[in-house]
């Protein structure tokens, strides 16, 4: 097979790296010295490929795929064909490799990955790439609550795609963990921010808005009290889900009002300003606000959301109506929610009665509704599953707590950092208690 | 309940999966998935479908019109999604989208027997999309009553969901109950 | 709210500017006063104001004459000429000048096409410069015969003059409407005071300046320095002839930062026999400011034992009958005339230069304190025989309803068509369920983030030790994490 390699340089390169598979550290600083020689020679590194074994060169496997998927296409290969083609070889890849070995490789793999979705959607096929994505991400894994490194770009490629149910699966599964155990490997925030982002996206898009809430909320809370765009980003969008969904904006655990005014108000005040103009329960406040910010909101994109916190706002004040009356004329509910006609209010009644945000019951020969507290019963066993699940879960959940608790524990840092605390504490203590006798 | 006539869950999924597998599927496949996304009424995976769809495909009558009949669901225009639906369709989509009507039907009269005192005859008919006679069909058999054009919904009861499943209940309650002891212990 | 800002704004307004000197008494920015002044204007038929300014004295009854004027624009020319009439009793100089410009603005706002018409045919006063002089003049004399004295005082070393003498010239002062060196002399006096009286005595000095001021912070301050006094707390019979003052400008304070509950409780301890006038509040003043502020804010119990038990504030509201009788009926249920008598009263009550700026807020809490009570012992009510009890057309009282309910305050639903109220009774085992459930869910929320910020530190660790590098705090953070997560 050696004589497939018609380019020498390549020829030497194989067989220097198949010596040095040994040695890790060299063999790293031989591939970031040999970079610019795989470039030159994009075309012949098919052969390099075929040269060397999976297993036993895999970081050399996974550099030259790497430089494959960023090299300059030739030009003599139609895009769609070249690329679906380096996304097989990735495929190839991960399906062969060793899971430890995956692991070991998670942040160049992830580099990897990238690149080959932006290509695969710029051929417009990143539909190609969800499958090889999810496989690696369950060839990562030890345990689904692991987060990992190309969680993010699953999410990514079903938004590029369009098709968001494959994300659904990965992302409802609740993460406790981030990265494997793999030793060496540090897991960069920007997965974890772009995950929850794009995550809180996805969930916005199939409008389960209390996940799509969650999951800005991790975004915007989890790192604070460090900044940056994509938490802002997420704080925009937080605002107006949480008010098409909750009606309010629930205070942050962890945001301060004075960070709110330091940090936020200046790239956010749109967002902000658009919380009491909905509060205030005015239609055309509203719309005012949001006249003023038409251009922020559409260059952020928010748009859409921004239309449906209108929508709301009728809901927001036909829900005030459910609160105080028993029962009311549709037409005076119109009037009393600036709603132009009857018929637009009823419709309004039915989405909201539909949606299980009202419970009530319309008269149509009186043109009246009735407002009736929800059967909600807690005594059921659809309750006492529910409950069950719920705990269940929290157990599972506090076990994970325990293991990592007892994972940092012995955790060599901390260890050295709480000995040297208490040496510290208790000389502080005995030279207090000489004072004392 | 109407006897379902046709079965979507096994094909969503083996149509969801051959789509990512092969990047793309046939105008068949696209329009038996989306009527299924439909009929389950998971409108906004129908919306994203509809989105990927190559524009190549996007010409199809057929497919067309299950687009229609999902903007008009999508706006809660049941009139016209019924009209749509009453549309000839092939063979294959004939039994699809029977499914699909029985299902809005079923939901719709749900919806009004729990939150209609009355409604006027003409209305319920356009919210269950059929004629009068159909209409007062449908009245009879719900045990319903048709007083001076309007109809007296009777509310349908959640079927009760009885001990079924306790035992499946006892047993995590005694998991739960020996977890709390060693807690506590 | 604030007279001494009015006067300060006419100063400074552009017309003023050119024809008077600029004013000397520069109030200070207050530091409690926070609120939005409110801008209203009172229509009142009948108001006897020669009757009204005669309980004041000195500033108090100048400044609420102004309050009026800048109130009521029917009483606007009356209450300046009333006022200006008082000022030239006193070497007020500036006032004197600043009621003159208010007056010539009025006069040209009332009878703008007069033509012709001197000053002398309305019979209204003329401005006297030469008054402007010479009152100047005689008050810079008297100041420095006064300080003269105070310097003999003071090379003589006797304390109980020396403290005289700072007294005077703060009265002086006062006279002369410098208030700011008024408040100083009176707190030069502090260091010869030689008994408890006399550091009473001075403090309300300085708290009746600060009244004027409307310096609620300051009076405040001076009120807790009196109380502090250590003979006060001990000697009964001083605490009997100064607390009742004492506890009339607290409350007042209190009124004027809006708390009126506590207000209330002031007003309701001071007694009628040690009460001392200060010129600034007259018993009547009492009166209306104690019931009014604890129909707003008492609950019926309250009501009882501190109001209508209370034997000596009982002298207080019977010089005011009409307050009264409203707390009366009030307790009665008899809702409607509580509410009639109170409407009848409104005018003159926003006449007021302390408590007007408050009656609409104190007015709408008491009527929807009167709404509470009225729905509280029924299971339903008419809202047509409610709207007839509270005198208000039935959409409106379905709104106010409305917002009741909304706060919380009225436990019920509306029945809109056949127009009844009907009290709710929540389902507490389906609340307590439902609590629960969102106390766990949002529990398991910051759970869950406080997981993912341990990992992420954990991380941050891992670069950090491969990095060869150490971070004093990170031992330290991970630790408290894991306290709060297993706490």
């Amino acid at each position: 097979m050696d004589s497939a390699i018609a380019v020498p340089q390549l020829d030497q390169f194989v067989l220097t790296v198949r010596n040095l598979a040994s040695d890790s550290q060299e063999l790293a600083e031989y591939l970031a010295k040999q970079s610019e020689t795989l470039h030159k020679y994009v075309s012949n590194l098919d052969s390099v490929l075929e040269a060397l074994d999976i297993h036993e060169n895999s970081i050399t496997v996974l550099t030259v795929l790497g430089v494959k998927a960023t090299a300059q296409k030739p030009a003599d290969i139609p895009g769609v064909q070249y690329h679906t083609a380096i996304a097989t070889q990735i495929n190839d890849f991960v399906t062969t490799v060793s899971a430890e070995e995956l692991r070991i490789l998670s942040d160049p793999l992830a580099n990897v990955m990238k690149s080959m979705l932006t290509n695969l959607g710029e051929v417009e096929k990143p539909m190609f790439a969800i499958p090889i994505i999810r496989r690696a991400i369950c060839k990562l894994q030890e345990k689904p609550y692991q987060l990992t490194q190309l969680h993010c770009l699953l999410c990514q490629a079903c938004l590029m795609s369009n098709n968001l149910k494959p994300a659904l699966s990965i992302l409802d599964q609740e993460i406790y963990v981030l990265g494997t155990e793999s030793p060496g490997v540090v897991f960069d925030p920007k997965f974890f921010l772009s995950y929850y982002y794009l995550g809180g996206v996805i969930y916005t898009a199939m409008k389960n808005y209390s996940r799509a809430i969650t999951f800005f909320e991790i975004a915007l809370t989890t790192l604070l009290p460090v900044m940056s765009q994509i938490m802002v980003e997420s704080y925009k969008k937080y605002v107006l889900v949480s008010i098409i969904h909750l009606g309010t904006v629930p205070s942050l655990p962890k945001l301060s009002p004075p960070l709110i005014e330091r940090v936020l108000k200046p790239v956010c005040q749109a967002y902000l300003d658009i919380i009491p103009a909905y509060q205030s329960g005015d239609p055309s406040e509203l719309q005012r606000t949001i006249t003023k910010y038409h251009d922020v909101y559409q260059r952020d994109k928010n748009k859409g959301l921004v239309k449906q916190v209108v929508k709301a706002l009728h809901r927001k004040n036909i829900l005030k109506l459910t609160n105080t009356f028993l029962n009311m004329s549709i037409s005076d509910l119109a009037q009393r929610v600036n709603l132009p006609s009857t018929a637009e209010a009823e419709e309004h009644l039915i989405a909201m009665i539909e949606a299980g945000e009202i419970y009530g019951k319309i008269n149509r020969k009186e043109g009246t509704i009735m407002f009736n507290d929800p059967p909600k019963k807690f005594d059921d066993p659809n309750i006492l599953k529910k409950i069950l699940d719920e705990i269940t879960s929290k157990i599972s959940f506090s076990s994970t707590v325990r293991m990592m608790d007892e994972d940092i524990l012995v955790n060599p840092t901390f260890v050295k950092k709480i000995s040297s605390e208490d040496d510290g504490l208790s000389i502080g203590q005995g030279s207090s208690k000489s004072y004392q006798t | 309940m109407i006897a379902e006539p046709y079965d979507f869950s096994i094909d969503v999924e083996s149509l969801e999966n051959d789509e990512i597998q092969e990047g793309g599927l046939t105008t068949e496949q696209y329009i038996k998935l989306f009527s299924a996304y439909l009929y389950n009424n998971e409108l906004c995976a129908a919306k994203f479908l509809w989105r990927r769809v190559p524009d190549s495909l996007k010409s199809n009558p057929e497919l067309q019109k299950v687009w229609s009949i999902g903007k008009a669901l999508w706006t809660k225009h049941y009139t016209q999604a019924y009209e749509l639906i009453d549309c000839k369709w092939s063979d294959v989509l004939e039994p699809i989208m029977v499914a699909i009507k029985s299902r809005i039907q079923q939901d719709t009269l749900k919806f009004i027997s729990t939150h209609y005192e009355n409604i006027q005859l003409d209305k319920f008919q356009t919210f269950m999309g059929v004629n009068k006679e159909q209409a007062e069909r449908i009245v009879e058999r719900e045990g319903w009553t048709l007083l001076n054009g309007y109809v007296i919904p009777v509310a349908i009861n959640e079927p009760e969901l009885t001990l079924s499943g306790s035992q499946e209940i006892l047993d995590r309650l005694v998991t739960l109950s020996s977890f709390t002891s060693y807690v506590e212990n | 709210m604030s007279s001494l800002r009015y006067l300060n704004r006419s100063s400074r307004c552009p017309q003023a500017a050119g024809v008077i000197d600029p004013m000397q008494v520069d109030a200070p920015p207050e530091e409690n006063d926070n609120n939005e002044e409110e801008v209203y204007e009172v229509d009142i038929d009948s108001f006897d104001l020669e009757a009204y300014a005669n309980n004041y004295t000195g500033l108090a009854r100048i400044y609420r004459l102004i309050y009026i004027a800048d109130h009521c624009p029917k009483l606007r020319s009356d209450a300046l000429c009333l006022a200006i009439s008082h000022v030239v009793t006193t070497m007020n100089a500036n006032l004197y000048q600043v009621l003159h410009q208010k007056l010539q603005q009025c006069q040209g706002h009332v009878l703008p096409d007069v033509t012709g018409g001197t000053p002398m045919d309305t019979g209204l006063p003329v401005f006297n410069a030469s008054w402007v002089e010479t009152t100047t003049q005689k008050a810079a004399m008297k100041l420095e015969k006064l300080d003269g004295d105070l310097k003999n005082y003071k090379s003589n070393s006797i304390k109980e003059s020396i403290r005289r003498g700072h007294n005077e010239i703060g009265d002086h002062y006062v006279n002369c409407g410098d208030l700011i060196e008024a408040t100083k002399s009176y707190s030069k006096a502090r260091d010869y005071c030689t008994s408890s009286t006399h550091v009473i005595s001075m403090c309300l000095n300085i708290i009746k300046v600060g009244i004027y001021l409307q310096n609620w912070s300051h009076v405040v301050n001076y009120i807790i320095k009196a109380e502090s006094t250590p003979d006060f707390t001990e000697n009964s019979d001083l605490q009997t002839t100064y607390s009742s003052t004492l506890k009339c400008m607290t409350g007042l304070a209190e009124l004027a930062s809006r708390k009126y509950k506590v207000a209330a409780h002031n007003f309701l301890r001071t007694n009628l026999d040690y009460w001392d006038s200060c010129d600034v509040m007259t018993p009547n003043d009492i009166a209306i400011y104690g019931g009014i502020c604890a129909l707003a804010t008492f609950n019926r119990l309250e009501l009882q034992n501190s109001v209508i038990c209370n034997n000596s504030f009982k002298l207080f509201l019977e010089l005011e009958p009409e307050i009264r009788d409203a707390i009366f009926k009030f307790y009665e249920s008899k809702y409607e005339i509580c509410l009639t008598i109170l409407d009848k009263i409104k005018p003159t009550l926003l006449l007021d230069m302390y408590i007007g700026s408050h009656i609409n807020q104190l007015y709408s809490n008491i009527r929807s304190k009167a709404m509470i009570q009225y729905f509280c012992p029924y299971d339903s009510a008419d809202l047509r025989k409610m709207a007839l009890c509270f005198n208000t057309p039935l959409p409106d009282l379905e709104d106010e309803l409305m917002q009741l309910i909304l706060d919380g305050h009225i436990k019920a639903r509306i029945d809109s068509i056949n127009k009844i109220l009907y009290a709710r009774h929540p389902n507490q085992r389906v609340e307590t369920f439902e609590k629960a459930m969102s106390m766990a869910q949002q529990y398991s929320r910051y759970m869950h983030i406080l997981v993912l910020k341990s990992q992420m530190i954990k991380h941050q660790t891992n670069a950090k030790v491969s990095e060869r590098e150490r971070h004093n705090h990170l031992g330290k953070t991970l630790n408290v994490d894991f306290v709060k997560l297993s706490g």
